[in-house]
């Protein structure tokens, strides 16, 4: 995963901005297996019976995480995208005046 | 007063021309614009042809955003009063001028036309009008005067406020109750006046179950909201704006200030 976004990073393929959470996954998906005691010991501690529920947990709510980040960016693209037409259309119909002045 | 009657239009073919003539039979020395909200239609064309001023959006913004274009180019353009209407011609023309003599005479930011206080000579669905009676119970509480038609979309609208919308502070989908609400704590004068709406002349509402439903969500959270941002509105709301511009250095200056910036260069 971790090569899978360095690549599409290389490539212009993925911002660095939005890289960052997914960086920040596979580095936790890495590094997992090898604190396997202390997920099982944190787990315990917190009522889990069952660790892996636990990971799961937390891989759903990074992904949550994610995709809240995506409406956020989505929201602002959308402003901008709305403000863009706006001028466009504007600006459209200050040329077409000026067309019509013209002739 | 310089006055601007502005009409957005989506997909209005049918009705638009009738709309334009009936408004430019009573009121032949005011300025009309049309805003076509990317309608797959022949309405700007038609519109153009009427004799209307058209400005068109390249896709379908919703209808917030196309009065917000028309209220931008009504600033750059110097007009100091522009009026709201559909193109679906709901609305009868002879309110208006009951409209603008309260933002002229009276100097009230905001002329909202009422349904309720004049005649509505068409059966409003039960659901709507319990929508509207919740909702303009809720923005009377909030803003502390009466408000019997908060979803209303024939407005007056003075200079003041035409500058503050052109700002950024005008909802993209339904500005309704949640913008009377803000209005209200940034210090803008409110007034119902008495209007007349009537049926539809042709063709189908957009209204469905489904938008009928984000309507009440979106209302709901916008107010919830927009009472949160109490101070912020107080302030003329353009903390939102500011910190927006600081978050993504995006937005070089706000489009108030382009508008201004046009209309200087208009009148030179």
């Amino acid at each position: 995963m971790l090569l899978t976004i360095v690549s599409l990073v290389r490539h212009r393929r993925l911002d660095e901005k939005y890289a960052c959470l997914w960086l920040a996954a596979g580095v936790v998906m890495l590094l997992a297996p090898l604190a396997t005691p202390v997920i099982d010991h944190l787990s315990t501690t917190l009522g889990f019976y069952y660790p892996p529920a636990f990971v799961l947990l937390l891989a759903f709510l990074g992904l949550c995480l994610i995709n809240l980040q995506y409406s956020v960016v989505l929201s602002r693209l959308t402003k901008h995208n709305t403000q863009l037409a706006q001028q466009l259309a504007l600006i459209d119909q200050r040329l077409r005046e000026m067309e019509r002045h013209k002739s | 007063m310089r006055t601007l009657i502005i009409i957005p239009a989506y997909n209005e073919a049918e009705n638009i021309s009738a709309v334009i003539g009936e408004v430019r039979s009573l009121y032949p020395s005011t300025d009309l614009l049309v805003v076509d909200d990317g309608s797959a239609d022949t309405t700007a064309a038609l519109a153009e042809r009427a004799g209307a001023k058209v400005l068109r959006l390249p896709y379908n913004l919703g209808y917030g955003a196309a009065v917000q274009t028309g209220i931008m180019y009504a600033v750059a353009s110097g007009y100091e009063v522009c009026v709201l209407m559909d193109g679906d011609g709901q609305m009868d023309p002879h309110s208006i001028p009951a409209l603008i003599n309260q933002v002229e005479k009276h100097g009230v930011d905001l002329a909202l036309g009422s349904r309720f206080l004049g005649a509505a000579n068409y059966t409003i669905p039960f659901g709507r009008r319990l929508g509207i009676a919740l909702f303009g119970k809720l923005v009377s509480c909030f803003t502390r005067q009466q408000v019997t038609d908060p979803t209303s979309g024939f407005q007056a609208i003075g200079r003041r406020l035409m500058q503050f919308f052109a700002r950024d502070n005008y909802p993209a989908d339904y500005p309704d109750a949640d913008l009377l609400i803000r209005l209200s704590f940034a210090g803008f004068t409110i007034r119902e006046v008495p209007v007349t709406i009537r049926p539809r002349l042709r063709g189908k509402s957009m209204h469905s179950p489904i938008s009928s439903l984000y309507y009440i969500y979106k209302m709901l959270f916008a107010m919830f909201i927009a009472l949160t941002q109490r101070r912020m509105c107080a302030d003329g709301g353009n903390h939102a704006t500011r910190d927006q511009d600081a978050d993504h250095h995006s937005q070089p200056a706000g489009a108030a200030d382009d508008c201004e910036s046009r209309a200087s260069q208009a009148a030179r």
